[in-house]
C-alpha cells in the first residue's frame, strides 16, 4: 500500500511537470509581446511590474529554460504577485479557497444526502413511475445551465418574491456576528446552493441508480437473500456497501470541485470566492493569478484522484495495492 | 414470396405488440399482487403425504420475456420425502434451477413468476404446512436460510466480497436465533466451519472470500447453508465449479451431514454420477417438464423414458470399450410458446403416430415410478391415467 | 426409416420454429431503446429542434443580424438594410426597436440591440448544434485513436498514452478558457475564426475523457475468454480489430458521443454567456441569455432571455435522454 501511494505521488508529480509545462507552452506560444498587449488596457500596471513579469515567466529566455526558472520559483511556492490584488498569489488563493469550500461544500453534503438515496430508490423500483420520475428530474438538473437557472432563480426570489437577497455573501453595513452573521451568510447562501445542487446532483444519483442495479443482480445478493435476510437489510446492507464502492471513488475525485470555486454561480451571486477571483483575474489580465489558479486546480485533481485510489482500497477489500 | 415475407413480418409485428400488451399486464397484476396482504388462511394447506416434506404439485413458473412467455417450469409434480435425498436431473434450461428457486421464491421479478401450482411445505417447526408459493415475503423470510437452505452454483460469486467470512456466517445465525450472544454464535460459526472440514477456521473467521480458493468458498457457503438447521437443503448443481477431487469431497460431505442433521437434500445436477452417489430418488426433467422419476435404483436399472434411456447411454462407464460415447441427437426446443405435443418428439429414436398428439400422461410403472410416454400408455387407459 | 421419421421431424421443427418471434440483437436494442419513453421524448425534442434550427431560418425575411427601426411618429418599422437605404433626414425620424414586446412582427420581441429575438434564436440554436457536432466528432477522433492505440498495445504505449490523459485531465478547461480569451481579445482574432479555435481547444481538451473510457473498454475486452478464443484460433489482426473489438466498442462511443453533446452545447454556452465563446455579431443561445445581466431586462423582458434558456435546457436534456435511453439498450443485462 504505502509503495503504491509513493508510486502514484511521484506519477502525480510527474503529470504535474506536463500540466505546468503546457499551461506555460500557452503563454508561452502567443506571438509577440503577449504580456504588453494583455496588460496595455490597465493603467495600474506599472512598466517596472511588466518587467517583473518578463522576468517571472522567463520571457527573455528560450522556451525551455524559460519555464525551469520559472517552475523553480514556483516550487519555492513563488507563484509571482497578483495584479489586482497586490498579494502573492498563493496568499489570494489561501484566503478567497474557504469562502469557496463553504459554498460547495454545503451544497456538496446536500448532494450526497439527496442523490444516494434517491439512487437507491430508483433502482429498487426500476421501470416504476417513481423511477422514471427520479431519472428524468435529474437529467432535467445537469442539462440546465447554471447561469441560466441562477438568473430564473434571482427574478423569482430575490426580484419578485423578495425571499432572499439577489447577490453577496452578507447584508451590507449590517455589521452582524456570531449567530446572526452566520444566518445572515446561510440566508445568502439559499439561492446559490440550490444552483450547485440541481445542476450537479444528477450525475451522482445516476450513478448511484446504475451501479446499484449491477450490484442487485449479483448472486450475493441472492445469497443474502436466501438466508431469510429482509428487503431493506439485502439493499442497505449487502447491495448497498457494494454500490459504495465506486461512489466513495467518485466523491474522492470530486475534491477540486470543492476548492476550486465554481466561476459561473460564484460570479453571478457575487459571492468572494476563488471563483469570482478568478473571473475578475481575467477582465484585469491578472495573469500570474491565473497561472497560479490553474496550477492550484491541477494539483487538486491530482490530489483527489489518489484520494480516490486511496478510498478505493479503504472501501474494497479486494483491491490491496502490492 | 415477397408477400408472403412481408405478410410474416406484419404478423411478427403484430405478435410483438401483442406480448407486449400481455407482459404488461402481468407485470401490473404482479405489482398489485406484492403490496396486498395475505391473510394465513390463503397459504396454510394440507400434505397429502404427512411422511413428505416437500411436495410439488403441478408448479408452473414462467418468465414474460420480450419475445413472449418463457414456461421455464410447466406442470412439475414430485415429492421430497424426510430425510431423503432427490435428485433432479437434467440438461441446461430445463427448468430445474428454476424449480428450486420457486421454493425459495428468488424468482427475479416482474419477469419471472409463479404462474400456477402448489409448492406445499411441512412446517413442522409450526405443527402445518403451507403452500411456499402464496406465502407473504416477511414469513417466507422466516423459512428462508432457516428450515430451507440453499447452496448456489457459484462459489465465486455467491459471497459478498465486502464481508468477511465470519460477518456472512454469523449473519443467518444472528438473523434466526436472535437470542444467541455474540460469543455463542461465533462458536456456532467456527464449529460449523469445522464441520464442513475447514481446518483453520479461527483464522478464516476474519478473512475475505477473495483470500480463499474456490473449493474453500463452496464450504463456506455449504456451512452457511447447514448453520441454521435446516430441514431442506436445495443444493444446485453444488459441485459444477469445482475441481474434480474437490467434488468427491464436497459430496462426501454433503452425504455426511446429511445424516448429521437429519435434512432432507435436493440436488440439482446434471451429473447423473452424482445423482447416482447420493441420490434416494431421481427425477429426470426435460424443457421445463418431468418425464420420468422413481427410485434411484429403478431409474438406473429400468429406465422407461427414451429421454433417461439416452441420458444413461451417453454417460461414460469404466472398463467398458465403447467406440464412441452415445449422443442424444438434436437438441433442446426453444422454450417459448412450446408445443402442446411431448417435447422430446424430435430427439425421440421411438417417436410414434401418437406422439404429435397431445401430451403424454403420467404412467404409474410402479407405486414410485412414474413415467410420461406414450411408450407406455395402456391403450385402455388413455388420456384420463395419471392425474 | 428413423431417417425419415427424423426428416419429417426437422421439417416440422422448423415451421414451428418459422411461427415463433426471435429477435436479432439490433432489434433487442431498438426495442428495448424504444420501450423507453424518456428516450421517446428525446428524440421528438431532437428532431423538432433541428427542423427549428436548421428549416427555420429559411421560412424567415428576418436575418441573423437584421437591426429594425422604428418611425417615431407612426411606429412604422424597417429592417436594416432599408433603412440604409434611407436619406439623413429621413433616417433622423427613426429610432432603434430596441426591447420590442411580443407581437406579430416579433414573436419573441426583439432584444436591446432591435434584433428578433426569434429569428436570433433559430440561428443561436443553429451554431450550438453545429459546434456540438464539431467538437464531439475532434474528441471522438482523437479519443477513439488514442485511447484504442493504448489499449491494444498495452505497456509502455498504453503508459505514456495515460500520461497523457492524465495531463489533460487535470487542465481546468474553463480558466484555462479564460486565458485563451483573453489572449485572443487581445490579439484581435475576427469572430468567425474565433469559432474554429473554439471548436478546436473544446475538442482537443476534451478528448482524455474518450481514450480513457475506450482503453478500459479495449483492455476488459482482450481479457474476456472470447477474445482469447478467437486469438487462440489465430485470426488476423485486422479480422480481430474489426470484427471483435470495435463492435464491442462502438456501444459505449455512442452513448458517450450522445451525452457529450449535451455537455458541449452546455460547455458553449457557458462561454457564450460569459462573452468568451461565440460573440458578436453571431447569436448563440449562451449569448443570447447574456442580456440578463442587465437588471431591467431580468426584471422587464422575460422575452429576452428566458427562451433562449429553455432552448438550451431542452436541447441538452434530449441529448441526455437519448444517450441515457441508448446506454440502457445496449446493455445486455438490462432484462425485459
Amino acid at each position: 500500500m504505502k509503495q503504491y501511494i509513493i508510486r502514484r505521488i511521484l506519477i502525480s508529480i510527474f503529470v504535474l511537470f506536463g500540466v505546468s509545462f503546457l499551461l506555460y507552452a500557452i503563454i508561452r506560444m502567443m506571438p509577440g509581446d503577449f504580456i504588453s498587449q494583455v496588460t496595455s488596457g490597465n493603467p495600474q500596471i506599472t512598466e517596472e511590474m511588466k518587467e517583473n513579469l518578463r522576468a517571472l515567466y522567463g520571457l527573455d529566455k528560450g522556451i525551455i529554460e524559460g519555464y525551469f526558472s520559472w517552475a523553480k520559483d514556483a516550487i519555492r511556492g513563488d507563484l509571482g504577485t497578483s495584479f489586482v490584488y497586490k498579494q502573492p498569489v498563493t496568499q489570494v488563493i489561501g484566503d478567497r479557497m474557504w469562502v469557496s469550500f463553504a459554498l460547495a461544500g454545503t451544497a456538496f453534503v446536500l448532494q450526497l444526502l439527496i442523490a444516494i438515496p434517491l439512487g437507491v430508490l430508483a433502482a429498487t423500483k426500476q421501470y416504476s413511475k417513481t423511477d422514471y420520475t427520479i431519472v428524468a428530474v435529474a437529467l432535467a438538473g445537469i442539462s440546465l445551465p447554471s447561469f441560466f437557472f441562477a438568473a430564473v432563480l434571482k427574478r423569482i426570489f430575490a426580484v419578485e418574491l423578495g425571499w432572499f437577497p439577489l447577490q453577496g455573501m452578507v447584508t451590507a453595513r449590517a455589521d452582524l456576528e456570531g449567530m446572526a452573521l452566520f444566518l445572515d451568510m446561510a440566508w445568502h447562501f439559499v439561492l446559490p446552493v440550490t444552483v450547485f445542487v440541481v445542476t450537479s446532483i444528477g450525475g451522482l444519483l445516476r450513478y448511484t441508480r446504475t451501479n446499484m442495479l449491477e450490484v442487485l443482480n449479483a448472486d450475493y445478493v441472492r445469497t443474502a437473500r436466501a438466508k431469510g435476510v429482509s428487503e431493506g437489510k439485502v439493499i442497505g446492507r449487502h447491495a448497498f456497501r457494494n454500490t459504495l464502492i465506486p461512489i466513495v471513488t467518485m466523491v474522492g475525485g470530486s475534491l477540486p470541485s470543492l476548492f476550486a470555486g465554481a466561476i459561473i454561480t460564484e460570479g453571478i451571486f457575487s459571492i468572494d470566492g476563488l471563483g469570482q477571483t478568478a473571473l475578475n483575474a481575467i477582465h484585469n489580465g491578472d495573469i500570474p493569478f491565473l497561472m497560479g489558479y490553474n496550477m492550484f486546480i491541477a494539483i487538486l485533481t491530482l490530489l483527489g484522484t489518489l484520494i480516490a485510489d486511496i478510498l478505493y482500497a479503504v472501501v474494497d477489500p479486494r483491491v490491496r495495492y502490492n | 414470396m415477397s408477400e408472403n415475407t412481408a405478410n410474416t413480418k406484419n404478423t411478427k409485428k403484430e405478435r410483438l405488440k401483442q406480448i407486449k400488451r400481455f407482459n404488461a399486464k402481468v407485470y401490473r397484476q404482479y405489482t398489485k399482487d406484492k403490496k396486498r396482504k395475505i391473510p394465513v388462511s390463503d397459504y396454510i394447506t394440507e400434505m397429502r403425504d404427512a411422511d413428505n416434506l416437500l411436495e410439488f404439485d403441478n408448479l408452473q413458473a414462467y418468465f414474460y420475456t420480450d419475445a413472449g412467455t418463457v414456461k421455464a417450469v410447466d406442470g412439475v409434480s414430485f415429492d421430497i420425502p424426510k430425510g431423503k435425498t432427490v435428485g433432479v436431473v437434467g440438461e441446461s434450461g430445463c427448468g430445474k434451477s428454476v424449480t428450486s428457486l420457486s421454493v425459495m421464491r428468488l424468482l427475479q421479478g416482474p419477469q419471472g413468476q409463479i404462474a400456477g401450482g402448489q409448492i406445499r411445505y411441512n412446517q413442522e417447526s409450526m405443527q402445518r404446512a403451507v403452500d411456499l408459493t402464496k406465502m407473504p415475503m416477511d414469513a417466507m423470510q422466516k423459512i428462508r436460510g432457516k428450515e430451507i437452505a440453499m447452496i448456489f452454483q457459484e462459489p465465486m460469486t455467491s459471497l459478498n466480497p465486502v464481508f468477511t467470512i465470519g460477518d456472512q456466517l454469523s449473519e443467518s445465525i444472528k438473523l434466526h436465533f436472535p437470542k444467541m450472544s455474540k460469543q455463542e454464535v461465533k462458536a456456532r460459526c467456527i464449529e460449523m466451519m469445522k464441520l464442513v472440514g475447514i481446518a483453520r477456521a479461527e483464522g478464516i473467521f476474519d478473512n475475505y472470500p477473495h483470500e480463499l480458493s474456490g473449493g474453500m468458498r463452496q464450504r463456506i457457503v455449504i456451512a452457511m447453508a447447514l448453520s441454521c438447521d435446516p430441514r431442506l437443503i436445495i443444493a444446485d448443481e453444488p459441485t459444477t465449479a469445482l475441481d474434480v477431487t474437490i467434488q468427491a469431497q464436497i459430496l462426501d460431505l454433503l452425504r455426511e451431514l446429511k445424516d448429521k442433521i437429519n435434512a432432507s437434500i435436493m440436488l440439482i445436477t446434471h451429473d447423473l454420477g452424482v445423482v447416482a452417489e447420493m441420490a434416494d430418488y431421481v427425477v429426470i426433467m426435460y424443457a421445463g417438464k418431468v418425464v420420468e422419476q422413481g427410485t434411484a435404483k429403478e431409474i438406473f436399472h429400468d429406465p422407461r423414458h427414451p429421454y433417461t434411456i439416452g441420458l444413461l447411454k451417453s454417460r461414460p462407464v469404466l472398463n467398458e470399450d465403447v467406440g464412441r460415447l452415445y449422443s442424444i441427437p438434436g437438441t433442446v426446443p426453444n422454450p417459448i410458446e412450446m408445443p402442446s405435443y411431448c417435447y422430446f418428439k424430435n430427439r425421440c429414436e421411438k417417436c410414434m403416430e401418437c406422439c404429435s398428439g397431445e401430451y403424454p400422461a403420467t404412467i404409474d410403472v410402479t407405486p414410485t415410478h412414474k413415467v410420461n410416454c406414450w411408450l407406455y400408455a395402456q391403450p385402455s387407459a388413455g388420456s384420463e391415467a395419471g392425474r | 426409416m428413423a431417417q425419415d421419421i427424423q426428416n419429417t421431424n426437422a421439417a416440422e421443427q422448423d415451421a414451428f420454429e418459422q411461427s415463433q418471434v426471435i429477435l436479432t440483437p439490433t432489434q433487442l436494442v431498438l426495442k428495448r431503446f424504444f420501450r423507453n419513453k424518456l428516450a421517446i421524448v428525446g428524440l421528438v425534442i431532437l428532431l423538432v429542434m433541428a427542423l427549428f434550427c436548421f428549416i427555420g431560418p429559411f421560412l424567415t425575411s428576418y436575418g441573423e443580424y437584421e437591426i429594425f427601426y422604428k418611425h417615431k411618429e407612426t411606429g412604422a418599422e424597417v429592417m436594416s438594410s432599408t433603412y440604409s437605404t434611407l436619406s439623413a433626414e429621413e433616417r433622423a425620424m427613426y429610432e432603434m426597436n430596441l426591447k420590442a414586446p411580443i407581437s406579430k412582427n416579433h414573436i419573441l420581441g426583439t432584444d436591446g440591440d432591435g434584433r428578433d429575438v426569434f429569428t436570433r434564436l433559430m440561428y443561436g440554436g443553429r451554431i450550438s448544434l453545429q459546434v456540438g457536432f464539431c467538437v464531439v466528432i475532434i474528441e471522438l477522433i482523437l479519443g477513439v485513436t488514442m485511447g484504442g492505440i493504448a489499449g491494444y498495445y498495452g505497456g509502455k504505449v498504453d503508459m505514456i498514452i495515460m500520461r497523457l490523459v492524465e495531463i489533460f485531465y487535470c487542465i481546468p478547461f474553463l480558466p484555462l478558457m479564460l486565458i485563451v480569451s483573453s489572449v485572443t481579445s487581445a490579439m484581435k482574432v475576427a469572430p468567425e475564426q474565433k469559432i474554429y479555435l473554439l471548436m478546436l481547444i473544446m475538442g482537443v481538451l476534451n478528448w482524455a475523457g474518450v481514450a480513457r473510457l475506450v482503453r478500459g473498454q479495449i483492455l476488459s475486452l482482450r481479457e474476456m475468454d472470447y477474445m482469447q478464443a478467437a486469438e487462440s484460433m489465430g485470426i488476423s489482426v485486422f479480422r480481430k480489430i474489426f470484427k471483435h473489438l470495435i463492435p464491442n466498442v462502438v456501444p459505449i462511443i455512442i452513448v458517450m458521443a450522445t451525452m457529450d453533446l449535451g455537455s458541449v452545447i452546455l460547455t458553449e454556452s457557458t462561454l457564450s454567456y460569459l462573452g468568451i465563446g461565440l460573440s458578436f455579431p453571431y447569436a448563440s443561445w449562451g449569448n443570447m441569455i447574456n442580456a440578463v445581466n442587465s437588471s431591467v431586462i431580468m426584471k422587464n423582458f422575460l422575452n429576452i432571455w428566458i427562451p433562449p434558456g429553455i432552448c438550451i435546457l431542452l436541447t441538452v436534456m434530449a441529448f441526455n435522454f437519448v444517450g441515457d435511453g441508448l446506454r440502457d439498450a445496449f446493455d445486455p443485462r438490462m432484462k425485459r
